[in-house]
């Protein structure tokens, strides 16, 4: 069994009142321990909704959604939960509470009751694992948003949570600040192996990810690998998303007969092909042929049957798992 | 063209006297045209926003003058205080996340809210919350009575800019316009910047750290670093230092780093081609510079 398991997940805001909404429609989705998944969706598609589930902070109207195998509903549970699953919000300002750092990531091993020896060894750990040591006796209102941020996850650290639940986390910040964010997650689901749930308007951010969730009106409409799901930069716009610049750039110069892999996803990649090619019509004779032979030989699939099916029915996602290990599209719809 | 705001060697420094003293500004001085869009950009803690409270008249340099066309803001004499007030009033001054600001229970009361508390008349506050929806796109008969708080993030954003245009200010002040909006509300409210510009010819001036936001629509730029002003002028004549701009603890725009990269990698792009501003023209540079070569290469 996945480490979290949602099942035909339903929520209802105000239910039978005036404002009634349904937020989430019938989502399945399982997250396996030590992945790395990012959650796109425009506002008001239900990506903090979602994640707001993944810890017990709401619980579904229909459905289930299970960590570990615990069900969120069973209120005993609770605390059990939210040790193996943290969250780190949106505003760096709401989160720290102590008045001095430690102090702050201290806060959730004591009143679990961890031995004093025990929670200074996590503080000590979880302190060095965001680069937040030297600022240990700091007051919280001193620091940049993406140091509190930082603090933040160190506080989900020293619970020692085996996944952390980033809502839309780099939002508030600076580019230096979400860079220092981002690679901070990086590194910690590397060493650490945990698992992630990275929320974001960033596409950037989410092309770091190994799997993207799309959410749309409370549905999962895509589910595959970044690359996979970038190749599809239409259906994302007309979602309210975007794509990264570079799969932006690779779209416009495909269309201007320029021979690119059609799932060609970072900067880096871009100018490496680019740079080829412009050797290549140097180098070599027979001009666009050399163009496309360059584009095969760097290994990516040059063509991927693309179509996203857009009525409501391929908004089923096939489940459960890795949507583009099972064929179809590569997005997660059923074939 | 008017000189519109001018500082004149703005310092300030916040809580002076304490363990905490930090002087945000030293010695700015800056003229802001009338008719322009003009980005303060920095790091955090570099005085963009401090800089940006000044031009509000929120907050009143320790020394120096801050004159919005020719007056002082800070006001010493009684006499001095009308004319500072009617200047400050000029000033439409949008807060960071201003949609937190929202408060009445319809929007037509929340726009409606700074026109009445500057006096006017019940029919002219109608008048002015109806064009100010319109020249945010809210559809006045659909969006008058609902909530703003049943809004997206970026219609919200949009109330609470309508909340200030209904003022008619001639300068826009806007503090990270763009902050926390998702891609689509982002890609709206800075058409919409670029529209009031067009259309009125409003003077805009806004506070980023986001460099995209800052070359899609600027025409001028000031980059502050620890109070000071580090370099000002058009965006692709700043942008392309590129190691004072990382100085500043900015870094280029994507596109722009994109495109010198592509020069580096041997694409042959011109050096003008790493100010282009969009990926439409980015991406027919590059096609270009590929055929142009591989043109030349037939022709031998």
């Amino acid at each position: 069994m996945a480490f979290i398991e949602i099942e035909h997940l339903s929520h209802v805001y105000h239910a039978g009142e005036e404002g009634e909404r349904r937020a989430l429609d019938d989502v399945s989705l399982s997250i396996g321990r030590g992945e790395f998944v990012a959650v796109l969706g425009s506002n008001g598609s239900g990506k903090s909704t979602l994640a707001k589930h993944l810890n017990a902070l709401l619980l579904p109207t229909e459905g289930a959604c299970r960590v570990d195998g615990i069900d969120t509903r069973e209120e005993a549970e609770v605390w059990r939960i939210r040790q193996k699953v943290g969250m780190v919000f949106q505003n760096p300002d709401n989160q720290l509470i102590a008045a001095v750092v430690e102090d702050d990531v201290a806060f959730g091993p004591e009143n679990l009751g961890v031995p004093s020896a025990e929670i200074r060894r996590r503080v000590d750990a979880a302190l060095a694992a965001v680069n937040m040591t030297p600022f240990r006796s700091y007051a919280p209102h001193l620091l940049s948003g993406g140091q509190k941020q930082r603090v933040a996850i160190a506080g989900t650290l020293a619970m020692q949570t085996e996944a952390i639940v980033f809502d839309e986390a780099t939002a508030m910040l600076d580019p230096e600040g979400r860079a220092e964010i981002l690679s901070i997650v990086k590194r910690l689901h590397e060493e650490q192996q945990i698992t992630v749930i990275y929320i974001t308007h960033f596409m950037e951010e989410a092309a770091a990810a190994d799997r993207v969730v799309v959410l749309d009106q409370g549905h999962v409409v895509m589910d595959a690998p970044p690359r996979a799901v970038f190749s599809h930069a239409d259906e994302l716009r007309a979602l309210g998303l975007e794509v990264p610049l570079a799969v932006e750039l690779r779209d416009r110069l495909r269309a201007a007969g320029i021979a690119l892999p059609a799932d060609l996803l970072t900067e880096t990649e871009l100018v490496a092909a680019l740079g080829r090619a412009a050797e290549s019509t140097v180098a070599a004779a027979g001009g666009n042929a050399a163009q496309e032979r360059q584009a095969e030989a760097s290994g990516h699939a040059v063509e991927r049957a693309a179509g996203v099916p857009a009525g409501r029915g391929a908004r089923q996602q096939a489940m459960p798992g890795r949507a583009a290990e099972k064929g179809g599209d590569g997005l997660g719809h059923r074939a | 063209m008017g000189l519109a705001i001018e500082l004149e060697d703005v310092s300030f420094t916040y809580l002076p006297g304490t363990p905490y003293e930090r002087q945000a500004l030293k010695g700015i001085h800056l003229t802001i045209a009338e008719g322009s869009i003009t980005a303060l950009a920095g790091h955090t803690g570099s005085g963009k926003s401090t800089l940006l409270q000044h031009i509000g008249g929120l907050i009143h340099p320790d020394s120096g003058r801050v004159c919005i066309d020719g007056t002082d803001l800070a006001a010493h004499t009684k006499q001095e205080k009308r004319a500072a007030l009617a200047a400050r009033r000029k000033v439409g001054l949008v807060f960071q996340y201003a949609e937190h600001q929202l408060f009445e229970e319809s929007i037509y009361e929340d726009i409606a809210f700074g026109p009445r508390s500057f006096g006017l008349a019940e029919a002219e506050v109608a008048a002015r919350v109806r064009e100010a929806m319109a020249r945010v796109h809210l559809d006045f008969e659909a969006y008058r009575d609902r909530s703003p708080f049943q809004l997206s993030g970026g219609q919200m954003r949009r109330v609470a800019l309508a909340g200030v245009l209904a003022l008619h200010p001639a300068y826009l002040v806007l503090d990270e316009p763009t902050a926390g909006l998702d891609p689509r509300g982002r890609r709206e409210l800075l058409a919409l910047i670029r529209e009031l510009h067009a259309a009125e010819g409003t003077t805009i001036v806004f506070v980023s750290h986001n460099m995209e936001d800052v070359f899609a629509i600027a025409d001028e730029v000031v980059v502050l670093r620890q109070g000071e002003i580090l370099l000002q002028g058009a965006p692709a004549a700043v942008f392309a230092e590129r190691e004072r701009i990382a100085e500043a603890g900015l870094r280029q725009p994507a596109l722009m780093r994109l495109m010198t990269a592509l020069r580096a990698a041997g694409v042959p792009l011109g050096e003008a081609d790493a100010a282009l501003r969009t990926p439409a023209e980015a991406a027919a540079a590059i096609a270009r510079a590929l055929r142009g070569k591989e043109g030349g290469r037939h022709a031998q």
